[in-house]
């Protein structure tokens, strides 16, 4: 009876190697207050310097929401108090954001698509963090995160459930990861999310009074948030009362969300233009730039693997879940152009192994070209197949190259013919008896013919051969 | 040696023809320091120990012939700007025990070409008035008259405690202490000095600029400040040689008088004495041109509007936690912001804050601030008219001889000075006159941006035919 509008604020940190306002290092971690300045500690008579990488990280981001952006933009200072903010304003982008009018498609519930409008992207310094102290009862202040940029994607409220809101999260995430712009790691708070909910009967022509859960980092706290926060909403509005508005927090071990703070208690940020900033402009030329350096995004991807490379919806899917694999696959079919071997090697084998964390996708010990060549060997039975699995374990765990793993445990099969013949003649002569049963008619026991010849010419022959070579002579022993 | 007149290039003239070395010369000005500060009140620190260091690395360049325009010349720092293991208290209580960890850029190039820095100088809170009557460190005295109240930086060149001082300029913070005493001071055309390490009053407005005896040693102290610098972005990269129009004739030259700044705002004795000087370059073969910029009308509301919502956000970072004051005995994060700004900032210094939220909060913002932008717009574009036509702007510096003791008349004695550094031009005042009571008059001339040579070298034709008064307080001793 109700339906559920729900917009999201996501904000995900940049790869950029310095911070968006100072030089220093903007990777994530390191011992309290290492990684920090007088210029992102806020100390008196310090300026922001514009990290200019940082800009095109955001436009790149614009660029794979399909947003249009702004040629001039400039910084504003959303004005706040709080001990992890050390200038007691956030760099943000108010008046002129950098990307708007975007839009993401992502599927629901598997077959449909659905459009969902980003209203504005925008490029803004992200604050430090508070460690909480409880047995000397203390908050101290580590500026390590102060100043890494941050984009925030601020969506239309398009959404209508909590699985829509997933597919969202999951779709960008994998926008930004191709854009090469942010890991997505959200354990690592790499994106994070608020949440603003509000309910409206469906002959309602008004939104109705929202709740915004703040600072969501997991997709499961996402889904549980919106999931608890439709059943509140439904329940008050049920009982005939209304929805405040307000900012909520959830608490991820009782999985409800309760109030932070009430509109009258709200923030007026006093948003003001940042006069220490110069205005950016930015010109055809520089963003026809940032474009080409975009890859093959992943709708693309998914549907030429589909059309061209004849996958399954499935293993394309696989397939370009992770950029990093999904470049791997392509250059390993520009070798072999067998995708489809190519993709059921690297989703049976390459992607185990990865799962099971003895490799890092982004840090493949070999090249694509070897890794088709091992793929082609199996296919051509140069290597049996379970030989294969074996020589990629082995490439792994060594790093040694595709030719020296195969060499060394004797994976090549040579196809010796002579050898092939006389070791068939020797077997069959060993076992007269059995050869008869099989001339007599009894057929099953080929098979143990075949075991006792493969394991005699593992590495000589193929199965291929050592089946058919066998096959004759038995026939012409009829 | 009596050092009270010197000037720069008289200095460094007599530095680089070893008359004198600066070991000697840095002596000689702590002695006077010694002797008469204990009544006016220029400095906040002083580091003669530092001094004497650097003027004996100072001689060993000059000796080994490696002297730059700026090596060996005592000075004075105005205490806003960022020393390096030295005291900085932008003239608060918050600041009281602040000692930057780095060197504002105008520092490092004082350093690299190795210049004496004598002290830090007194100043209003953070930069917000032409008083001191703001400053936690008690007022400092106009040499010329010891019941007037001036800034460090100004009185200090005045008096001879030093030959040249470097300070700040938001709407008049230094241009009208130096008209006040007598001296010549210039506010570079915002963007052309680097303000990294100048502690914030309003960004869009401070610009750093110098306190000399004449114009001619202001191009020579400019030069050695002024440039692009990475670490401030709204720096400007052009090139530039302040001393390119000294000694030029200024015939054909056409001067602009707009006529807001010769209206009933400003005192009789003031005009007359600026109105004279006018006239004066009309003898040498300028023009005087009358002209008219309507939206001066605007410009006192405009400019506090502006500069205290840049100045509440500029002076947020003060919260007790990383540095400054911290009041003691507080129980929550609440408490201790509260209580260490109630503490720690004075009272105008809160007004402003308090103003300035105002006019940023979600319902004023439209009805003050964007006005207020568009007036700054408005005020730009008719200076541009002005500059189509004419070269430079005539304007007194200062409304009246002495300061105004209350806080209403004195928001509009930056009337002068406000409009050009709302429209970012650079002005510099010098001296045209004396009132009756014996207290200086100083007259402004506004440029295009980035044309300071042209108000330099027209300032030093004036100064060249003018006889300057000493204080009394200079003849006295």
């Amino acid at each position: 009876m109700f339906i559920p509008v729900i917009g999201l604020e996501v904000h995900a940190e940049l790869l950029t190697d310095s911070k968006i306002f100072c030089g220093c290092s903007a990777e994530f971690g390191g011992d309290h207050n290492t990684r920090c300045c007088p210029g992102c500690a806020g100390f008196p008579g310090t300026l922001p310097m514009l990290n200019k990488r940082a800009v095109e990280y955001a436009i790149r981001a614009g660029f794979t929401m399909n947003c249009d952006i702004n040629k001039l933009t400039y910084w504003d200072r959303k004005n706040y108090f709080y001990p992890d903010l050390p200038t007691a304003y956030q760099i943000s982008q108010l008046y002129l954001p950098l990307c708007v009018n975007g839009e993401v498609e992502i599927n629901v519930d598997g077959q449909n698509s659905k459009k969902i409008r980003i209203h504005q992207i925008h490029l803004e310094e992200d604050a430090g963090k508070l460690v909480h102290d409880d047995f000397n009862n203390v908050s101290l202040a580590d500026y390590n995160r102060g100043g890494i940029p941050l984009i925030e994607i601020v969506t239309e409220p398009d959404f209508s459930n909590a699985e829509e809101v997933k597919e969202f999260i999951e779709k960008i995430s994998l926008l930004l990861q191709y854009a090469g712009v942010c890991e997505c790691k959200m354990e690592q708070g790499q994106l994070r999310a608020d949440v603003n909910i509000s309910l409206m009967r469906e002959s309602d022509t008004q939104l109705g009074t929202r709740a915004e859960i703040k600072n969501l980092n997991s997709i499961k706290s996402i889904t549980r948030a919106i999931e608890y926060e439709i059943q509140r909403q439904t329940k008050i509005l049920q009982s005939g009362e209304k929805v405040v508005q307000e900012t909520r927090r959830f608490n991820e071990n009782r999985g409800t969300t309760s109030s932070l703070r009430s509109k009258v208690d709200a923030h007026d940020y006093r948003y003001f233009p940042d006069p220490d900033i110069p205005a950016v402009t930015i010109t055809q030329t520089e963003l026809d730039g940032i474009k080409a350096q975009l890859p093959e995004l992943p709708d693309a991807r998914l549907e030429r693997y589909i059309d061209e490379y004849k996958l399954t919806p499935i293993n394309a899917r696989i397939l370009i879940a992770d950029r990093a694999i999904s470049d791997f696959f392509d250059e390993a079919v520009k070798s072999y152009n067998k995708p489809k071997s190519i993709s059921d090697f690297i989703i049976v084998e390459l992607l185990r192994r990865i799962n099971l964390g003895e490799l890092d996708a982004n840090d493949i010990p070999f090249s694509a070209a070897e890794f088709a060549r091992l793929v082609q060997a199996a296919d051509e039975q140069k290597i049996a197949k379970n030989n294969a699995k074996t020589t990629l374990r082995y490439m792994i765990e060594t790093g040694d190259s595709l030719d020296k793993v195969a060499e060394e445990n004797g994976f090549w099969i040579k196809e010796d013919r002579e050898k092939l013949i006389s070791t068939i003649d020797k077997i069959l002569a060993e076992n007269e008896n059995v050869v008869a049963e099989y001339l007599a008619g009894e057929v099953k026991v080929f098979g143990y013919l075949m075991g006792q010849c493969t394991k005699a010419l593992r590495g000589v022959c193929t199965p291929q051969s050592i089946k058919k070579e066998l096959e004759d002579k038995l026939e012409k022993l009829k | 040696m009596d050092i009270t007149k010197l000037k720069l290039r008289q200095i460094r003239d007599m530095l680089d023809n070893k008359e004198t070395s600066c070991e000697e010369l840095v002596n000689a000005y702590t002695g006077r320091i010694n002797d008469l500060d204990g009544e006016l009140s220029c400095f906040i620190t002083r580091t003669s120990e530092g001094a004497l260091e650097q003027a004996r690395n100072a001689d060993k360049s000059i000796a080994g012939g490696d002297a730059a325009e700026l090596t060996g010349i005592p000075l004075a720092i105005s205490d806003n700007i960022c020393t390096k293991g030295i005291k900085t208290t932008a003239g608060g209580k918050m600041l009281e025990e602040f000692i930057p960890p780095y060197d504002a850029t105008v520092i490092s190039r004082l350093n690299e070409q190795g210049a004496v820095l004598l002290g830090k100088t007194n100043l209003d809170e953070m930069g917000i008035d032409i008083t001191t009557r703001n400053s936690h460190f008690g007022s400092t005295k106009n040499p010329f008259n010891i019941d007037d109240s001036t800034i460090g930086i100004t009185a200090g060149v005045a008096s001879g405690l030093f030959p040249v001082g470097i300070g700040a300029d938001t709407g008049g913070s230094m241009l009208i202490p130096a008209a006040n005493c007598g001296v010549t001071s210039i506010r570079p055309t915002y963007g052309r000095v680097s303000r990294y390490g100048l502690i914030a009053n309003a960004s869009s407005f401070d610009q750093i600029g110098g306190v000399a005896n004449d114009a001619h040693d202001l191009a020579i102290l400019l030069g050695g400040i002024a440039g692009f610098d990475e670490f401030d972005r709204t720096s400007s990269t052009r090139d530039a040689d302040f001393t390119a129009k000294i000694g030029n004739s200024i015939k054909g030259m056409k001067i602009a008088l707009p006529k807001e700044f010769y209206g009933d705002m400003v005192d009789d004795e003031i005009k007359q004495a600026v109105l004279s000087a006018a006239k004066q370059y009309e003898e040498m073969g300028a023009n005087l041109i009358e002209v008219s910029i309507p939206s001066i009308e605007f410009a006192i509301p405009a400019y506090y509007i502006i500069a205290n919502a840049e100045f509440s956000s500029n002076l947020a970072r003060y919260d007790g936690i990383k540095f400054g004051y911290r009041a003691e005995d507080i129980d929550s994060y609440e408490q201790l912001v509260k209580r260490s700004r109630t503490e720690a900032f004075g009272d105008e210094t809160k007004r402003r804050i308090l103003l300035g939220n105002f006019v940023l909060s979600s319902d004023s913002y439209k009805d003050y601030f964007e006005k207020a932008l568009a007036v700054r717009q408005k005020m730009i574009s008719e200076f541009n008219d002005v500059f189509a036509s004419c070269d430079v702007i005539l304007t007194p510096t200062n409304i009246a001889i002495s300061q105004a003791q209350d806080a209403a008349t004195n928001y509009n004695s930056i009337y002068c000075t406000a409009p050009t550094s709302m429209a970012m031009l650079p002005s510099i005042t010098t001296t045209c006159g004396y009132s009756n009571s014996g207290m200086p008059i100083g007259m402004s001339i506004t440029g295009r941006k980035f044309d300071e040579a042209t108000i330099i070298g027209l300032a030093d034709q004036f100064e060249r035919g003018f006889n300057k008064i000493l204080p009394a307080l200079i003849g006295g001793r």
